[in-house]
């Protein structure tokens, strides 16, 4: 049967999710207080039931749909669905059948087809040796001329991940604080863990092999007073037959050094801290021994021990002993006057920091369906309308393409008058620069006017000039008498010429 | 302790099932005893078939998990009274629910796979509760009821009616 490996340990108790999380009070004596993992036999492969453990990550997927615990050791149907290799295998021999328990497919299995693998073991070198039976497999198929198996083991990223995943330590309820991924936990168990108990096998008082169940953490005990090292982290040779009579059984009492009453190494750091009367600590504010048990009761209450202040949160550094603290300290201190203040003070920032947090959350959101353009309805998507219009949607369809097309022409116009527009901007730009160029002649042309007209005017003064000496030559030839046509016509040149 | 007659993998589904009904609609996982897995509880509401099953009817249904869960079928039956809380409940009228509570529906007996789990059987009842549409028991109630074990899985059961 594979499920062998379950409850094969006769110390094993059930009920994980019931027993009592916070070692810190449970005694670990020889009765069964504090569930753990105990090496009982000589092959403790067969009892660290893995399928117990506690994870401590979140495993959605990858779980067994039978066990409803991340895979262990999984196997594959030929309909694609993946169990725990013990969950299918009981599956198949449960009144079901052979069947998939999830789709109720026909499986065909036999044993003998198996490839040969160390399912009760849980070794991280699986993935090598599954891929070199693989290989045996494919040359021993030849020889069995009947079909193959239908479960057959799941791609090893599978179990690879979810051997990966982080547990705790087994033996939690004991004290271990020990998290680690699952593939750890048998090495971490047998080899390293100080709260696995093991048969004791050390020679008792009486002569006799002590056959109780001890913690490792007080069989690797150097010496019987080293009472405070009890983390078992030394590693050790630590089998179950490690009869080396060093450190002596840790089962035989003898009397407590304090209080006579008798207790063995594995009782006595409770009994000290919990039992014993006369295991005294002295108060460090007034001055009383006290047994360790009344200590905790007294640190409460006593009048001398120095605390801090109440208002040390708010930045008070004043430490005294509690009666002056009531007496002296309380009544002038301004941090404990302004605590109520400072309180409300704190509550309402607290508040603030909440409501700005969510406010900052709501404006992400409002940012988002602003930049994914939904800007209405805060951040809701406008379909959110059309909802419930469902009855009428090929009319309402039917007017939309209306306003569609009404929408697709009357774009197809405005282009167009755009593009009139453009051309018509094109032209005007080249008339403008015309216009500009004309401009500049037309300043040129100017220019050269100006300068004609000087000139002119030049001319003119001296056509005036000639004419008045024209006139003055007319009347002297005319007072002479003896004027001529050519001669008035030949003079005034070499005048005109000499002044130009 | 009950629990100690179930495998340790099982004791660790029933918790996880008894925490997938928290989330349940109508439905309700009570264990009466605590530390005690073998006798559950499950609270069923019939919320959308007001005309035959008043919205604030409870039925209860007693559920055992034999030591073999989740290989071997839950016995799984309607209950008149808790001996537990001293509360007294209906059982839904339906073609398929004898008055004794025994409720022919295949996956409870030789339909079941390791694959159901108490949420999906208890999702499969309250269906069909809901889309029941029949105020009759079964034909054969009052034969049945008289000789029926008490235990619904000894019984041999032919299932012939395809359409609930």
């Amino acid at each position: 049967m594979s499920s062998s490996s379950v409850d094969r340990s006769p110390a094993s108790t059930v009920s994980p999710g019931k027993q009592p999380r916070n070692s810190a009070d449970s005694r670990n004596l020889d009765n069964h207080e504090a569930e753990g993992f105990d090496v009982t036999g000589d092959d403790p492969d067969l009892y660290i039931d893995v399928r117990s453990l506690t994870y401590t990550v979140k495993y959605d997927h990858l779980v067994c749909p039978i066990c409803q615990q991340p895979f262990l050791n999984p196997y594959t149907t030929i309909c694609g669905h993946t169990f725990c290799r013990a969950c299918i295998m009981q599956a198949i021999r449960s009144p079901m059948g052979s069947k998939c328990p999830l789709d109720r497919t026909p499986l065909f299995y036999e044993e003998r087809l198996e490839r040969p693998q160390n399912s009760g073991h849980y070794s991280r070198h699986r993935s090598s040796s599954t891929s070199l039976e693989r290989l045996e497999d494919s040359s021993s198929a030849d020889d069995s001329p009947s079909r193959e198996n239908e479960i057959f083991p799941a791609p090893i990223i599978i179990s690879n991940i979810t051997d990966d995943l982080k547990v705790r330590c087994m033996n939690n309820a004991r004290g271990c604080e020990w998290v680690g991924p699952r593939w750890q936990i048998k090495l971490h168990l047998l080899k390293h863990c100080g709260y696995t108990r093991f048969v004791c096998g050390k020679t008792g008082i009486d002569g006799k092999i002590c056959t109780k169940l001890c913690e490792r953490r007080f069989m690797e005990r150097k010496s019987e007073d080293d009472s405070e090292d009890g983390d078992g982290n030394e590693e050790a040779d630590s089998d179950s037959g490690n009869d080396s009579t060093d450190y002596g059984c840790p089962h035989i009492e003898y009397p407590c050094p304090k209080c006579e009453q008798m207790v063995s190494q594995i009782d006595q750091e409770w009994h000290l801290k919990h039992e014993c009367p006369k295991n005294m600590v002295v108060c460090h504010g007034c001055n009383f021994e006290f047994s360790m048990k009344l200590f905790e009761t007294h640190e409460k209450y006593c009048e001398k021990i120095h605390v801090k202040c109440p208002g040390a949160k708010f930045g008070c550094s004043w430490r005294g002993s509690r009666d002056i603290l009531k007496d002296v300290h309380l009544p002038e201190c301004i941090f404990v006057k302004l605590s109520e203040y400072l309180e409300k003070q704190e509550t309402r920032m607290d508040n603030l920091s909440h409501e700005n947090s969510f406010l900052k959350s709501e404006l992400s959101t409002i940012l988002d369906s602003v930049i994914q353009g939904r800007l209405t309805n805060l951040g809701f998507p406008l379909d959110l309308e059309e909802v419930p219009r469902g009855g009428v949607t090929d009319s309402v369809l039917g007017s939309m393409e209306e306003d569609y097309a009404q929408l697709i022409s009357d774009f197809e116009k405005l282009r167009l008058n755009a593009q009139r527009a453009k051309r018509a901007l094109t032209e005007l730009e080249v008339s403008k620069q015309m216009i500009s160029g004309l401009a500049a002649d037309n300043l040129q042309i100017k220019e050269e006017m100006s300068s004609q007209r000087l000139a002119l005017n030049s001319i003119r003064q001296q056509l005036q000039f000639i004419l008045m000496d024209r006139r003055r030559l007319n009347t002297t030839l005319t007072r002479l008498g003896s004027g001529t046509n050519l001669v008035n016509e030949d003079l005034p040149e070499p005048k005109l010429n000499n002044k130009l | 302790m009950g629990s100690k007659t179930f495998q340790k993998s099982a004791v660790k589904r029933l918790y996880k099932e008894l925490k997938s009904f928290e989330s349940a609609d109508g439905l309700a996982l009570v264990q009466p005893n605590t530390d005690d897995l073998s006798v559950l509880y499950i609270d069923i509401k019939v919320l959308d078939n007001p005309k035959i099953y008043p919205v604030d009817e409870t039925y209860r249904l007693v559920v055992n998990p034999s030591p073999t869960y989740p290989f071997d079928a839950p016995q799984i039956k309607f209950i008149k009274y808790d001996r537990y809380s001293d509360t007294s409940f209906k059982i839904p009228i339906h073609p398929h629910i004898y008055s004794n509570g025994h409720i022919c529906l295949n996956i409870l007996y030789d339909g079941w796979s390791p694959a159901n789990t108490l949420h999906s059987i208890a999702i499969s009842i309250q269906s069909m509760l809901s889309g029941n549409t029949l105020t009759i028991r079964p034909t054969d109630d009052g034969d049945y009821c008289s000789r029926a074990p008490s235990n619904p899985r000894l019984t041999r059961w032919v299932f012939d009616d395809d359409t609930v």
